[in-house]
């Protein structure tokens, strides 16, 4: 999964200078979120020990973000985001004089890709709406350690990765500070899971989980268009080579 | 070298739409895997104690004591009495006597009864002994007659030798063994609980496997007080049909020996008239007829008293094994709750040690 962000990432600074085209680039921007997963189904904490898996469920968390909007036809665009989430879990349990800790030091980097409609200069020219839905595709990292007072059994850090889809849907209200800059208010609806394995002894067979990531998202960003000011006579169509 | 510059720029801004757009779809889903579960060890269970072997001791069984019909001694000794005496010899007055008392019973009996006794023989005897067969209307009466005949006259005759077991054979109330409820065991009532967690597994798993062991010893204790039980009625069964049999040998014994007195009688009374003593001969020979009649109701009567004691005593036999396999029952069964309760209040200290020490984020 490292290599696969390294590719993003390299792909998002490569997006740093717009173009227009016939597929024009709209914008980029970067931002922060806070997305509070909040459900009733199994979380984290149902593979830790003396966990107390159901039940309501919220974790929210701060998440940095780019993003980068492709216009694809008149108010269409395609959207794409990869944000970074992180969530620490622990558990403690008593096993006659043992203590018994387990933590999960979790990040969590949902990629988004999805097809927004935008509508521009309501009310105000300096006002833009759009609303948006898409695919989340979960990358899970999940950093587990456990720790025995009283015993052996402490068992260092040890990192397990995974990943699975989702979706989204978007709503956002974009100001726009100058022709090229905007600072854009975004709420989202996250759905979907990642499936956890384990075993609940040593020697039965493994077991799995929908871990849920659902929850609501609300965020904030400066975005750069680069719609203004440019003048589409002087594009050349994009080749495909 | 601007146009180049943004081409430069177009194509890279596509290719990595198209890089992200691979990056969602390219490959399948993984599963996040986690560390291997802490293997939990939970001693709290060891200590507690083994069920004992359950002590179920045979007990002593007592032989009934079913008595006997007895020939009168008394009739023996005027048996000997004359035969001794020979052709030309005395009979003793006391003989005498007693067969004269005879006479005055049986002198106010009715004059057939008489006559039936003067020509008893073998075959009369037998027919009187065979107690598939009715008695006739005389021989009825002459058996009434003996119930109530004086001290003196039923001491000539033969007569049941009671035992205590046959005296107090009506005194007793037989247990009713049907109506009895007979202990059993239900089943354990084991602690049931949802387990929610690994540490609360490893103390149920501790639990259960104690328990296991526990249940399989008083399961063995239950087998052996089964298996004896079984094994009492049996014994029981098989004590009564070897009883009843001894029984019929007993009454054919006595019954032998009966005749055999009832035939003596007769050739005494024919000695009697070889003496020339026709009237004690008439005498004795009424006693003989008396002494027939009182022998086959005492048989009678003997046999259903024993047999009434037999079964008795195979039920109380019955009742004494029910009574072992009840208390056996009952004190493994609360030799189990004890160690049971044990075991469930360490559960529970050790599930509530799981529970509440700490969760979440």
């Amino acid at each position: 999964m490292n290599k696969s962000i390294a590719f993003l990432l390299l792909a998002f600074g490569l997006f740093t200078y717009g173009a227009q085209a016939q597929i024009k680039l709209n914008n980029v921007g970067v931002g922060v979120s806070y997305w509070n997963r909040s459900y009733s189904d199994a979380n984290e904490k149902y593979v830790l020990i003396s966990s107390e898996a159901d039940g309501d469920f919220t974790k929210g968390g701060v998440m940095p973000f780019i993003s980068a909007e492709l216009n694809l036809y008149r108010s269409f665009s395609l959207d794409g985001r990869v944000g970074l989430w992180t969530g620490d879990f622990s558990s403690e349990g008593r096993f006659g004089d043992l203590t018994i800790s387990e933590s999960i030091d979790q990040t969590l980097i949902p990629l988004s890709l999805g097809l927004t409609y935008n509508f521009n200069e309501i009310l105000r020219d300096d006002f833009n709406f759009l609303v948006g839905v898409g695919v989340n595709r979960y990358f899970v990292q999940n950093k587990v350690s456990r720790t025995i007072e009283g015993g052996a059994g402490s068992e260092a850090s040890e990192t397990f990765s995974g990943n699975n889809y989702g979706a989204y849907l978007k709503a956002g209200l974009e100001y726009m500070l100058s022709d090229s800059f905007g600072l854009l208010l975004e709420g989202r609806y996250n759905t979907g899971f990642y499936t956890q394995s384990f075993r609940t002894s040593l020697d039965s067979e493994l077991e799995s989980e929908q871990i849920s990531v659902r929850g609501f998202e609300i965020g904030l960003s400066l975005r750069y268009s680069f719609l203004k000011g440019t003048d589409d006579d002087d594009e050349a169509p994009v080749e495909f080579e | 070298m601007k146009n180049q510059f943004l081409h430069f720029q177009r194509r890279a801004s596509i290719w990595s739409l198209l890089l992200l757009s691979l990056l969602l779809v390219n490959c399948g889903t993984e599963d996040v895997d986690f560390i291997d579960p802490y293997e939990f060890v939970n001693e709290d269970f060891n200590d507690i104690p083994n069920l004992a072997e359950i002590e179920d001791a045979d007990p002593v069984i007592i032989e009934p004591e079913v008595g006997s019909v007895d020939n009168s001694a008394e009739t023996q000794a005027i048996i000997d009495d004359i035969l001794n005496a020979g052709p030309d010899g005395e009979i003793s007055q006391e003989s005498r006597t007693k067969l004269a008392g005879v006479g005055a019973f049986t002198a106010d009996l009715p004059a057939s009864i008489n006559e039936r006794a003067q020509t008893l023989d073998a075959a009369g005897i037998a027919s009187i002994m065979d107690e598939s067969t009715p008695l006739d209307t005389d021989l009825e009466e002459l058996s009434a007659a003996l119930a109530n005949a004086p001290e003196e006259i039923r001491m000539l005759l033969p007569r049941i030798n009671f035992t205590v077991d046959l005296e107090g054979l009506r005194a007793v109330t037989n247990p009713n063994i049907k109506n009895q409820v007979l202990p059993g065991f239900d089943g354990f009532n084991l602690v049931s609980q949802t387990i929610s967690n690994p540490c609360e597994e490893a103390a149920y798993e501790a639990y259960e496997l104690r328990i296991e062991e526990l249940i399989e010893q008083a399961d063995a204790n239950y087998f052996i007080i089964e298996s004896n039980y079984a094994r009492r009625l049996d014994e029981t069964d098989v004590r009564y049909e070897e009883r009843t049999g001894l029984q019929e040998e007993r009454y054919a014994e006595s019954k032998a020996e009966i005749i055999a007195t009832l035939e003596n009688l007769l050739l005494t009374a024919q000695q009697l008239e070889n003496m020339g003593e026709t009237e004690l001969a008439a005498q004795l020979r009424e006693l003989t007829l008396m002494y027939a009649v009182a022998a086959r109701n005492a048989l009678i009567e003997w046999d259903i008293l024993v047999a009434e004691l037999l079964v008795d005593f195979m039920e109380k036999e019955k009742a004494q094994a029910l009574e072992i396999r009840e208390r056996l029952t009952t004190q493994v069964n609360t030799d189990f709750e004890t160690v049971e309760d044990m075991a469930d209040a360490r559960l529970t200290t050790a599930v509530n040690n799981c529970h509440n020490q700490g969760s979440g984020n």
